[in-house]
C-alpha cells in the first residue's frame, strides 16, 4: 500500500480558518481529528501582526489533546490550556519574515490521540491584533 | 527610564523625528521597524542624557574624594555637628563610617536634597548623587515599547 500525504484543515475560529486575536487571552481552535491510519502529524503555524510590531509582541501556541471522554459525561475532554503541550513562540518583532509574518512547522506529533485543538495567545493582542492560521499534514497508509 | 519617560524624550528630540514609527502609521514589518527603532536608540544614546541609578554604597573616603579633601572635610564637619540633634544624619553617618551609605537609594537621595542649604550646596549634592548614576544604554527593544506600547 502506498504511503500518501494528506492535509488536515484547522479552523482557528468557529468554522473559520483565520482568527484575529485581539486580547491577551487564550483562544481555542475547533477540534481537528487524526484518523486511524494517519501518522507522522506535522503542524504549520502562522502569525501575522496587524500593527507595526514592538518588542514583546509574541504569539504562544499550545496543543491540547483529547483521548475521548475521561469524566464519564457526554463529549470529548481536552487537556486544559495550562497543561497543553508547548508548540512554539512566534516573535513578530525579532523573527518575522520581512513582512510582519512568522511561519513555523512543529512535529512530529503523536497520532494516537483522536482529536486535538490548538490554543493560541498573543500577549499584546489588545494593542496590536494578530491574525493566526494553522494546518496539519499527515502521512497515511502502512509500510508493507 | 520608564517607557513613558523614554517616549517623551524621543518625541522631544528633533533628530529622532525621521525614524519614529508609532501605531497610528501604516504597519510595517518587524524587520523594517527594528532598523528604525535602532536609529532612534542611537540618537538617544548619542545625547548621553539617559541615566540609570544603581546601588552605590559609599564611605567617608568617597566624600573626600568626590568633593575634594578640604571641601569634603568641611561638609563632613557640618554633618557631624548636625548629627547631635538630627537623628537621620546621625544614622547616615554611622553608615558612612562603615562604607555603607547607599547614595543610589531613593530615600538617601531625597535626604541629600533636603540637606541642600544646611550641609551641602546644590552643586555638592549633585556631585554626591552622581556617584550612583551611569549612562543607560537604550536598546531598540526599549524604543519599540516606548513608541508603540503597551506602556503599562
Amino acid at each position: 500500500m502506498a504511503v500518501t500525504r494528506s492535509e488536515i484543515s484547522i479552523n482557528m475560529a468557529s468554522g473559520t480558518a483565520e482568527r484575529t486575536v485581539s486580547d491577551a487571552n487564550w483562544a481555542l481552535s475547533d477540534a481537528f481529528a487524526v484518523a486511524a491510519g494517519d501518522w507522522d502529524v506535522h503542524l504549520m503555524l502562522w502569525s501575522d501582526n496587524q500593527g507595526t510590531p514592538a518588542s514583546g509582541d509574541t504569539v504562544e501556541w499550545r496543543l491540547l489533546a483529547s483521548l475521548g471522554s475521561v469524566d464519564g459525561s457526554a463529549g470529548d475532554d481536552y487537556v486544559n490550556v495550562d497543561n497543553g503541550m508547548f508548540l512554539d513562540l512566534h516573535d513578530t518583532y525579532n523573527n518575522d519574515d520581512g513582512n510582519g509574518v512568522v511561519f513555523s512547522v512543529v512535529g512530529p506529533i503523536s497520532a494516537t490521540p483522536e482529536y486535538y485543538k490548538l490554543a493560541v495567545k498573543a500577549v499584546n493582542g489588545a494593542t496590536r491584533n494578530v491574525k493566526v492560521r494553522a494546518m496539519a499534514q499527515v502521512l497515511q497508509g502502512a509500510i508493507s | 527610564m520608564t517607557p513613558r519617560d523614554l517616549q517623551t524624550l524621543i518625541h522631544s528630540t528633533a533628530d529622532c523625528a525621521d525614524h519614529i514609527h508609532i501605531n497610528e502609521m501604516p504597519a510595517i514589518s518587524g524587520y523594517e521597524v527594528r532598523a528604525k527603532d535602532q536609529a532612534v536608540a542611537d540618537v538617544i544614546n548619542g545625547l548621553g542624557v539617559a541615566v540609570q541609578i544603581t546601588s552605590r554604597p559609599i564611605g567617608l573616603g568617597t566624600v573626600l574624594d568626590a568633593l575634594g579633601p578640604t571641601e569634603g572635610a568641611a561638609v563632613l564637619d557640618t554633618l557631624y555637628a548636625m548629627a547631635t540633634t538630627v537623628r537621620p544624619v546621625y544614622y547616615a553617618l554611622k553608615l558612612l563610617e562603615q562604607g555603607g551609605l547607599d547614595v543610589g537609594m531613593t530615600s538617601t537621595r531625597a535626604q541629600i536634597d533636603a540637606l541642600v542649604g544646611s550641609a551641602f550646596t546644590a552643586e555638592q549634592a549633585a556631585v554626591i548623587k552622581t556617584l550612583a548614576e551611569s549612562p543607560e544604554i537604550i536598546t531598540a527593544a526599549q524604543v519599540s515599547v516606548a513608541l508603540r506600547g503597551p506602556w503599562e
